[in-house]
């Protein structure tokens, strides 16, 4: 196929619509989106420029490749539209020198936002409401009310049609040292001209940089916008915390499975401390639904030991089975990630292996 | 038959590497600045990911007077697994470009602490994560360090990136515990009954914690601990110089790892860097704000290294405004500094202080300060209050500094039979309830021999009058907790304020009473020197040397935001003409100041007095007084 048809394909396939439940796909390069009916993004714009020719690629019926490359920068964006989440990713390298911003934006209408009652995590400038939860501004989006905000992770707004979620980190925070949160993106909201300006920015690049962002929208979360990526720690220097312990008298093994509640999906950590002052313990396997089986050290009698194992929590449930000699004498559970901040087993963080020929980005 | 001498250096080459055993440290470590290479902490490298992005920073960094860049970006380094070979192929870029303009790569980074993106490793080895010996059931983020698995796994992340980036030295952060508790793995447990030949402590006893420094398993337990993050530092050393044999290991502690009184997390400082080339110190504050502590910490340093032979270096925080008292700073405390690349404002450009041809040597200089302050690890060890030893400790070296009384830190750690302390005038130990049979009967030798002994707070069993051609003398009360001035971290990151001694007149006090001990000795000091003028004293061979730095316009009130300026100067008030006295001969002097072109010769009068006229220099200068 001659190059040219390949393009003017590929850019019919690009100007298609895609209508996934409540989000419209009305084009990837340039992205433009509707969610129920309503124009979402209407524009979208970087500095340095971004490469003026996209080669988008349709990947399958919901998600799109986008590869802008030139001598001054290199830019892989997934879109992906699903029955109530619209995914955004990038990442993006800047080779030449670059004096200032280095800026991606995307921009909603007006009409969608003014008026709507809204709820951040972040630092809104003007009339805000009393926070419902502590790190939770409230307030209302217009040109009398709130039109700025700062340092953004989450957005949730109160539209007419139904409550939608900006989520800036879907991979959540943990700690709150943002300096040394690997992938922290911190947005910005701008109500201008031409829309509401949501960017995201690196400055003083120098010689060169790589952006890197998800942004997740979605049908709003069930539960309340602090609980969605809740934070585990404050520092770096807090350990994990158990979310609970279990006692000797309060530890149930049926058929050698222990069995426990947890407050939502997601991996857990669980120690077991191990020993018994007569006689020693172990060997013994244990494994989790999803994990594979690890083979416990021996205890020797007046000794303890702490087995450890990562295990996945199912319909808010632990399932861990134990196969040999063991005698548990406390058990703790910490979390460490949960589900909806699972871009590492249970998917990747794109969804498509798709890539250009020239695409030598980090993934 | 002699071998060539090229034979012979490729045979030593060969065997040193075959070893991993290197020499002392390099010249380059010392009288070093070390400039950020570009990012830190979460940034990337991509900065400067072209050879020529590469080339055209390190001309920069070279031009100003650096002598090595250090490489931060990516610090969490575990985090960035999948990115491991861009890693190293962008730092080789940094590395060549480096080279190419003679400068060294120090590569900072820190590989036992995990967040998001290290998780598959950490599932795959949860039992790698310090275990609480407490409670037995609580992780931590940081790996343990003497897990052998996880040791051979950075092992062999440290061997690679040396292969495939010739990076000249290592800065590895976070070789540490979380805190008291940790870590009581089974890999700790087997490693202590190892080395020392006793059952693991009761930690799982409450009173094993609550009695705390008051037991003596405890004490032995935590400089356990201590010792063994030194094993593992020094099996990466010998590691990677089996690769290249002059690979340098930078120690690296935070403040709170530093100071002499604290060491819960990390190590104890007289258990600190012994297998290292350097000690470092990140510190975090502004000097000039925060001068006092500082000064005085890394006073301990200082001696630290002087008692190794090793060279020592702090991150000090800075801008425009104040990177020549930084720089300043550096060499009053006889330290490289690590820092950003920054034009300065406040007076000489920086390529003229780093490359100014009258810095001390720091190879060769030591202090001479002749009065001692005994670092007592056995004092402080028994006694948890920070009011007990520490701050007693501090306090009065803080006080001493401020005062022009020159001090040097005694360590306990060093000290041996027969040692000879007669270059000392005095001798203060600050509340020491501690202290050995062959130590005491040291420094009862020191005073049969004319020394003078003070004693602060404790004088437990000590005869308190003329002992032989010398004196014991005491002070009953505690000054130094009064005088103590805690570090003053920037308001703009810590939210702090500034927060003064609980009574400054404690100074005052500690410097009177030295002044009183001493009135008539021949010793160093400083007439009509304003108070905040610090003034430490070295020797280098026959020549002594002075340096004089103007710390006297802080002028901070309680609650006083404490970053530095963004704008403006320093607060440098005219100095008035100064005499420094020294002891034994001296037969000429200068000066020399970045400010001056040229040295100033300086009139030396009877007693081996120097004068120093008024408005010699603002911020900084430095005396050379040859014999």
């Amino acid at each position: 196929m001659r190059m040219s048809k390949r393009i003017a394909i590929l850019l019919l396939l690009a100007a298609t619509s895609v209508i996934a439940g409540d989000f419209e796909l009305k084009s990837a390069a340039p992205l433009s989106l509707a969610w129920r009916g309503a124009p979402l993004i209407v524009a979208e714009n970087a500095e340095p420029e971004f490469a003026p020719k996209p080669v988008v690629t349709r990947v399958d019926a919901l998600i799109h490749h986008v590869w802008r490359a030139d001598d001054k920068s290199k830019t892989r964006i997934e879109v992906a539209t699903g029955e109530d989440t619209f995914e955004l990713t990038l990442v993006r390298l800047v080779e030449a020198d670059v004096s200032g911003l280095v800026r991606y934006t995307f921009t909603v209408p007006h009409a969608f936002l003014d008026g709507c009652p809204a709820e951040w995590i972040a630092e809104p400038e003007g009339k805000t409401g009393k926070a419902a939860r502590k790190g939770v501004a409230t307030g209302t989006l217009g040109p009398r009310d709130i039109k700025n905000a700062n340092l953004i992770t989450y957005l949730r707004v109160h539209h007419p049609a139904g409550d939608l979620d900006f989520d800036f980190n879907p991979r959540g925070w943990w700690t709150g040292e943002k300096t040394i949160t690997p992938h922290a993106a911190e947005w910005n909201m701008r109500r201008t001209a031409a829309g509401y300006e949501f960017s995201s920015a690196f400055s003083r690049t120098m010689a060169g940089t790589l952006q890197e962002f998800k942004v997740v929208i979605r049908r709003a979360d069930k539960r309340p916008v602090s609980d969605v990526h809740p934070r585990v720690a404050n520092r770096w220097t807090d350990g994990y915390r158990n979310i609970f312990r279990l006692d000797k008298d309060k530890i149930h093994i049926e058929r050698d499975t222990l069995q426990f509640r947890v407050p939502r999906d997601g991996w857990y950590m669980v120690n077991m401390l191990v020993g018994a002052t007569d006689r020693p313990i172990g060997p013994c396997e244990v494994w989790a639904d999803e994990t594979k089986k690890r083979q416990m050290p021996r205890v020797a009698p007046g000794e303890r030991d702490t087995w450890t194992l990562v295990a996945r929590a199912v319909n808010e449930t632990i399932t861990l089975r134990l196969r040999g000699d063991f005698h548990l004498t406390a058990v703790g559970v910490t979390p460490m990630l949960y589900e909806n901040e699972d871009y590492l087993f249970r998917r990747g963080w794109w969804l498509s292996s798709q890539r250009h020929p020239g695409d030598t980005l980090p993934e | 038959m002699t071998p060539h001498p090229s034979l012979r250096t490729f045979v030593l080459l060969a065997l040193l590497a075959s070893t991993g055993v290197r020499a002392g440290p390099a010249d380059w470590l010392y009288n070093g600045a070390f400039a950020n290479w570009m990012t830190s902490n979460a940034g990337n490298r991509y900065h400067t990911f072209t050879p020529e992005a590469a080339d055209k920073r390190a001309a920069e960094i070279a031009a100003a007077g650096f002598k090595a860049a250090i490489t931060s970006g990516y610090h969490f380094r575990l985090n960035f697994a999948s990115r491991d070979a861009d890693i190293r192929r962008i730092a080789r870029v940094i590395a060549d470009a480096c080279h190419k303009h003679g400068l060294k790569v120090i590569e900072h980074h820190d590989w036992t602490i995990h967040f998001y993106d290290a998780y598959p490793l950490v599932f795959e080895h949860p039992d790698w994560l310090q275990l609480n010996a407490e409670d037995m059931l609580t992780r931590h983020r940081i790996f343990c360090l003497n897990n052998p698995e996880f040791q051979e796994a950075y092992l062999d992340y440290l061997r690679r990136y040396q292969r495939e980036t010739n990076t000249d030295a290592y800065q590895l952060d976070e070789i540490q515990y979380l805190s008291r508790e940790y870590c009581g793995c089974r890999h700790c447990r087997a490693k202590h009954v190892r080395d020392t030949k006793r059952s693991w402590p009761p930690t799982h006893d409450p009173a094993f914690w609550a009695g705390e420094h008051t037991r003596a398993d405890y004490r032995d337990w935590m400089h356990w601990r201590a010792r063994s993050l030194g094993d593992f530092r020094a099996r990466i050393g010998r590691e990677l110089r089996k690769i290249r044999p002059d690979v340098a290991m930078f120690d690296y502690t935070t403040m709170l790892q530093s100071n002499p009184g604290g060491f819960n997390r990390g190590a104890m400082i007289e258990e600190r860097g012994f297998d290292d080339d350097t000690f470092g110190t990140e510190v975090n504050s502004a000097p000039f704000a925060s001068h006092p502590f500082v000064y005085a910490t890394l006073k301990s340093r200082q001696a630290l290294g002087e008692a190794h032979g090793k060279p020592i270096w702090a991150k000090l925080e800075y801008t425009q405004q104040t990177a020549y008292f930084t720089w300043a700073f550096g060499q009053a405390c006889r330290c490289s500094l690590w820092g950003g690349l920054a034009p300065v404002e406040d007076r000489p450009a920086q390529e003229k202080l780093l490359k100014w041809p009258h810095q001390m040597d720091q190879r060769v200089a030591r202090s001479a300060a002749d009065i001692g302050l005994f670092l007592s690890r056995s004092t402080r060890d028994s006694n948890p209050d920070p009011d007990h030893f520490y701050h007693e400790f501090e306090g009065w070296l803080q006080a001493l500094c401020l005062t022009h009384n020159d001090t040097r830190v005694l360590l306990e750690s060093r000290w041996k039979p027969g040692m000879d302390l007669s270059s000392l005038k005095l001798i203060i130990l600050p509340n020491v309830t501690v202290i050995s049979s062959e130590q005491r009967a040291l420094l009862m030798s020191y005073v049969e021999n004319g020394g003078r002994l003070l004693l602060t707070a404790c004088a437990d069993g000590w005869p308190v009058r003329r002992v032989g051609k010398g004196q014991i003398l005491h002070r009953a009360d505690k000054l130094g907790p009064l005088a103590f001035e805690n570090q003053q971290m920037p308001t703009s990151i810590y939210r702090s304020a500034f927060k003064p001694p609980k009574d400054p007149r404690a100074i005052e006090q500690i410097g009177a009473t030295v002044e009183k001990i001493l009135a008539g000795v021949p010793r160093f000091r400083i007439e009509g020197a304003p108070r905040g003028l610090l003034a430490p004293i070295y020797r280098d061979g026959t020549r002594r040397i002075v340096h004089l730095l103007n710390a006297s316009g802080r002028a901070l009130k309680p609650g006083d935001g404490i970053d530095n300026p963004k704008r403006g100067e320093l607060p440098m008030p005219a100095l008035p003409a100064m005499t420094l006295h020294l002891p034994g001969q001296v037969s000429s002097a200068v000066l020399a100041t970045p400010e001056r072109p040229d040295t100033i010769p300086l009139e030396v009068g009877a007693g081996s007095t120097i004068k120093v006229p008024a408005g010699s220099f603002r911020t900084y200068g430095v005396v050379y007084a040859y014999e």
